[in-house]
């Protein structure tokens, strides 16, 4: 706890002397974005099923949430029993609708993109971008998810990769764009200093999974306001200028380590039996890291351009939040 | 000009028929398969597709024809069926679709329904199908099935149950898919095309449904070995190919699967044959099974000929001689067709052309074998590759296969005779015969399809087409053709005195094989000439070069060649020259340098006369190779791989240029002429530390910053 209150303050300095610095009070207005005409909550969808609860449903409403983010599937090397031998980037894990869409909530049908399926799509990015738009906006004609003004890829882009998912999402953009749709694209905390983005019509930088979760040194993959301050110190490369906005984790687990291994994710840490040489590592962010995590983005790069969001949308997570911290996390100044 | 790659792509057409075009430098044996059996089985199976477009036809109009019905029923996309459907009034010259469309409104909708359903099936199948996936109309297999089961028109019910049952099948509702077997297909007549249709569909129903047998069994009967390959390897059911292709033929012996196979199994038994040459090699299993069996199935006496072929063919493949000439002659003895006969005889030239003795008797057989094999050529010329059942992009090459006795005629020529002809030491032989193999086809009044690169639809077009003779007159292009056939590669890489016997040897023909394999070569004068010629600027034979290049028309060495000179061979520096002539002017001032440096007295000319003639030697070999080759690099052909930059012959040549150079400096005696030489070589320094006093010596005081500040000691660069 005591640690934990170190690292928190050592933010707060951070943050004081970010105000203090000329540099970076030129480089915070050099970071302004510009601004959305209608800038509403959002929330992630991570699930398979989409059938929300009923208070799932009324945390929808009373915080005002007007975008969701769906996902629809994910995209992974699956074999393609039709074809001997075929192993091809295709949909796993497809989300069936239960439910229909609230009624006011805009829909931003989203895909995760695992990095063995992006290897699977190198020469091929065009075809793989055309057929992953007209999938998700099938799905969302399907399922009526209404009028699509936005999709997003999400993907965890590496050096290696980072080629094939430029050459996929400029395909996409460009067949997304032709349709008068925008393209969004997640960005990971390391990725925000970067040169270069792939193309897209805005971002996500996703405020959570900073950390190392096999490592058992680490304090909490899910947010370390240690994780995040490197990349908020260097600032936004003005060679990427999209609009971002920021997702904010809502959500916990435990890591379980056997003999200092990496052993599993546990849904419910309190009550998971421990073997011998076992431990578990509770992982749960705080309203406050979450917090602080946001004003260190919102003074390094700007307010976001249309929604703070939130991951996700499930009351088993969202019970351990009170509304009053939730609408922190929400606010803009 | 917007195309400026340029002729990179020709091919061969008989006049006037029109064939595919291909690459210059590819090598087609590997297109082809010399197993050649008669495709008698093929013709009495009528594809269920043709038996459909005939159904169609008597449900309509027999003036309707066939192709009209083809290209609505199978080719029409869904977009294009759609359009049709909307039309009000169709105005095409398709009868098919103007008679359903003014007459046939259940047709029409009918075809509506199935043109959907495939489309949907397709999308299906794909792992990313989800439905409402770009499909108008019905956007689920289920409303499908819905319409096809409830239709009452009895023309078109079984087509709407076979809609179904796909539709069914797709759904993986296997059990109804049997079920509508019994209901609606089985008692139709066994030659029904609705019911051979569906039938497949049963057989994988059954599978699904775990009745394997069963479903082996109906595959078994229809002979679709692929599927019973597939399942096998699904329920990792060890199957030997070739039993399965003996229990179908024994089962059917028409079955033209059987063969399809056969020749498959065959052709990858070829494969290392064509790409290790004269190499005969052991046989994989699979092979090895097949010729079991075929010697098998020989003496059982059904269709012996061509079970005898195949093995007499296998053994030839993997070096066994006696055993193939047994099993020819046994397949000789089996009564063949006439056109299994003509195979035999083929395989028998093929054998005799790798294995028989090359003497008198062998040579005059081989002359009755080439002039049938051309008259088999000539007269098969319009059916070109017979053989692409098994390759389906085939090309056709300049001097490479057009049917499969040019193949054939070309492969014993190629492969066996002149390499067995030139490890015997008779390379003037192999030249007639290499001289043959490119150009004998020629008498067959071929065109030539000359392609360009087109940078503005970036793609290959035929620019033109020409014969042979007007090609080589053109003079806006290079000759590229008789510069890279079999026979230019050969010659090329030849020996300086075999290639001039040979040149020698054409007008004087002593035997009946000299005088067809002239008949059917290239024998133009300057062709030969200047390839001798050229042949002797490489070996440094400039007398004898000049002496041949002399015979050479003025107008074919300006407007014939595919090279032409660009700089000066006797200048140190690049300086642009005409290309006049050039070969012959160069063998001559080289020839005229020799004798001055052989008359020469006074050792500072002759210094003079050995270093212009070692700076031209080496030119002749670097920037000026023209001289001396046709291709920079190599002949852009595949058979051989002789690379000139580093040949031995380029070695020595440069070698010798250098020793001349140093030899020269060291025979000077005279300080202005050792100034001028060094200066010409750029040894500034030399030039004005040990020749300060003489003119270049002041020259380059005078102008030192310019000349390298003194230390541009650039003899091995200027190289």
């Amino acid at each position: 706890m005591k640690r934990r209150l170190l690292l928190l303050s050592s933010a707060v300095v951070l943050l004081l002397s970010m105000s203090a610095s000329k540099h970076l009070a030129g480089q915070m207005t050099g970071c302004q974005q510009p601004q959305h005409a209608n800038p509403t909550n959002a929330i992630y969808h991570w699930k398979t099923l989409f059938n929300p609860s009923a208070e799932e449903l009324a945390f929808l409403e009373e915080h005002d949430v007007g975008r969701l983010y769906i996902r629809m599937f994910d995209i992974a090397p699956t074999r393609d029993d039709k074809v001997y031998d075929c192993v091809l980037p295709a949909p796993i894990a497809t989300t069936r609708f239960d439910a229909p869409i609230p009624e006011g909530i805009e829909v931003i049908p989203t895909t995760y993109i695992t990095l063995d399926a992006l290897r699977l799509m190198e020469g091929s990015e065009a075809y793989y971008a055309q057929l992953i738009v007209d999938r998700l906006l099938a799905m969302a004609s399907y399922n009526e998810c209404g009028e699509i003004r936005e999709v997003q890829f999400d993907c965890d882009w590496t050096e290696s990769t980072f080629d094939i998912y430029a050459a996929l999402t400029a395909n996409a953009k460009s067949y997304l764009n032709d349709q008068g749709i925008e393209l969004s694209i997640t960005i990971r905390v390391h990725q925000v200093d970067d040169y270069e983005w792939p193309a897209a019509n805005r971002g996500v930088v996703m405020l959570y999974n900073t950390g190392a979760i096999k490592h058992a040194n680490t304090r909490n993959s899910i947010l370390d306001v240690v994780d995040v301050m490197p990349y908020v110190r260097n600032g936004r490369n003005p060679n990427v200028d999209i609009p971002l906005d920021y997702a904010y984790p809502t959500f916990g687990w435990g890591v379980k380590f056997r003999n200092g291994e990496f052993h599993s994710i546990v849904s419910d840490p309190q009550s998971a039996t421990l073997g011998e040489g076992e431990t578990i590592r509770d992982e749960r962010p705080t309203v406050e890291e979450v917090l602080t995590v946001k004003e260190l983005f919102v003074k390094a790069f700007g307010e976001p351009y249309q929604s703070n969001i939130i991951y996700h949308l499930d009351n088993e997570e969202l019970k351990n939040y009170t509304n009053d911290e939730i609408s922190q996390i929400f606010s803009r100044n | 000009m917007r195309f400026h790659k340029f002729l990179a792509v020709i091919s061969l057409l008989l006049l006037p028929q029109v064939s595919e075009a291909c690459w210059v430098m590819w090598y087609d044996f590997q297109q082809f398969t010399l197993y050649h059996i008669e495709p008698k089985y093929e013709a009495n199976v009528e594809s269920k597709g043709a038996a459909n477009l005939r159904e169609w036809q008597a449900m309509t109009s027999a003036d309707i024809p066939l192709d009209d019905i083809e290209k609505v029923v199978y080719k029409m996309t869904l977009e294009e069926y759609e359009t049709l459907c909307s039309l009000e009034r169709y105005t095409g010259d398709n009868m098919f679709a103007q008679w359903i469309k003014e007459r046939d409104a259940a047709i029409m909708e009918f075809l509506l329904l199935a043109k959907r359903n495939e489309r949907i099936r397709f999308q299906y199948n794909s792992l990313w199908y989800y439905p409402s996936m770009k499909v108008n109309g019905p956007t689920t297999l289920e409303e499908i099935i819905d319409k096809s089961l409830h239709c009452s028109d009895s023309r078109l019910r079984s087509r709407y149950m076979l809609q179904a049952m796909r539709a069914m099948f797709t759904l993986n509702r296997y059990d109804e898919c049997l079920e509508l077997w019994h209901k609606e297909f089985e008692q139709l007549p066994m030659d029904d095309a609705m019911r051979r249709h569906a039938y497949m569909y049963v057989a994988g129903s059954l599978y699904h449904t775990g009745k394997v047998d069963e479903a082996l069994n109906i595959y078994a009967m229809a002979g679709d070995i692929d599927s019973i390959y597939y399942i096998a390897k699904l329920e990792n059911i060890e199957i030997s190919k070739v039993a399965l292709i003996e229990m179908l033929y024994r089962n059917n012996p028409n079955n033209p699967k059987v063969f399809d196979r056969i020749k498959r199994i065959v052709r990858e038994a070829e494969n290392p044959l064509f790409l290790c040459g004269t190499k005969p090699h052991t046989l994989q299993s699979e092979a090895r099974d097949l010729l079991s069996m075929a010697v098998r199935l020989g003496d059982e006496g059904r269709d012996a000929a061509v079970w005898y072929y195949t093995a007499a063919y296998l053994y030839y493949i993997e070096g066994s001689v006696e055993q193939a000439y047994a099993n020819l002659a046994l397949a000789e003895q089996s009564n063949p067709s006439e056109y299994m006969g003509e195979s035999l005889r083929t395989l028998r030239i093929i054998i005799d052309a790798r294995y028989a003795k090359l003497d008198k008797r062998y040579e005059k057989q081989l002359v009755k074998d080439l002039r049938w094999l051309e008259d088999k050529s000539f007269g098969n010329l319009s059916t070109l590759n017979p053989n692409h059942h098994y390759d389906s992009w085939f090309y056709i090459f300049p001097d490479q296969g057009l049917c499969y006795w040019n193949m054939v005629t070309r492969y014993i020529i190629n492969e066996s005779l002149v390499p067995r002809y030139t490890e015997a030491g008779n390379a003037v032989r192999a030249m007639q015969l290499a001289n043959y193999s490119s150009y004998y086809i020629f008498g067959g009044n071929l065109m030539i399809d000359v392609w360009v690169f087109d940078e503005y639809f970036d793609d290959w077009r035929t620019d033109r087409y020409y014969s042979l003779i007007d090609y080589r007159r053109d003079n806006n292009r290079k000759n590229e053709i008789d510069y890279s056939t079999f026979f230019f590669t050969y010659i090329d890489e030849a020996d300086v005195d075999d290639v001039i016997a040979y040149v020698e040897s054409v007008d004087t023909p002593k035997s009946e094989l000299d005088r067809l394999l002239n008949r059917g070569s290239h024998l133009d004068k300057n062709f030969l000439y200047d390839i001798a010629g050229t042949h002797c600027l490489r070996n440094m034979r400039y007398a004898e070069a000049e002496e041949y290049l002399n015979k050479v028309d003025f107008y074919y060495s300006n407007h014939g060649l595919n090279v032409y000179l660009e700089y000066d061979p006797f200048e140190l520096e690049r300086v642009k020259t005409s290309s006049c002539d050039f070969r012959l002017n160069f063998a001559r001032k080289m020839a005229s340098l020799e004798r001055a440096m052989e008359r020469s007295t006074n050792q500072n000319t002759r210094a003079r006369y050995m270093v212009d003639y070692a700076i031209a030697l080496h030119n002749s070999f670097g920037r000026c190779w023209e001289l001396t080759h046709y291709h920079d690099g190599c002949v852009p052909h595949m058979y051989f791989s002789r690379w000139w930059y580093d040949d031995e012959v380029v070695v020595a040549a440069k070698a010798k240029a250098r020793a001349m150079v140093n030899e020269a400096f060291a025979l000077i005696d005279d300080s202005d002429l050792a100034a001028e030489m060094h200066y010409k070589f750029g040894n500034f320094k030399t030039v004005a530390k040990e020749y300060g006093y003489t003119k270049y010596g002041r020259i380059v005081k005078s102008q030192c910053d310019n000349l390298y500040d003194y230390h541009a000691e650039r003899l091995e660069n200027r190289y």
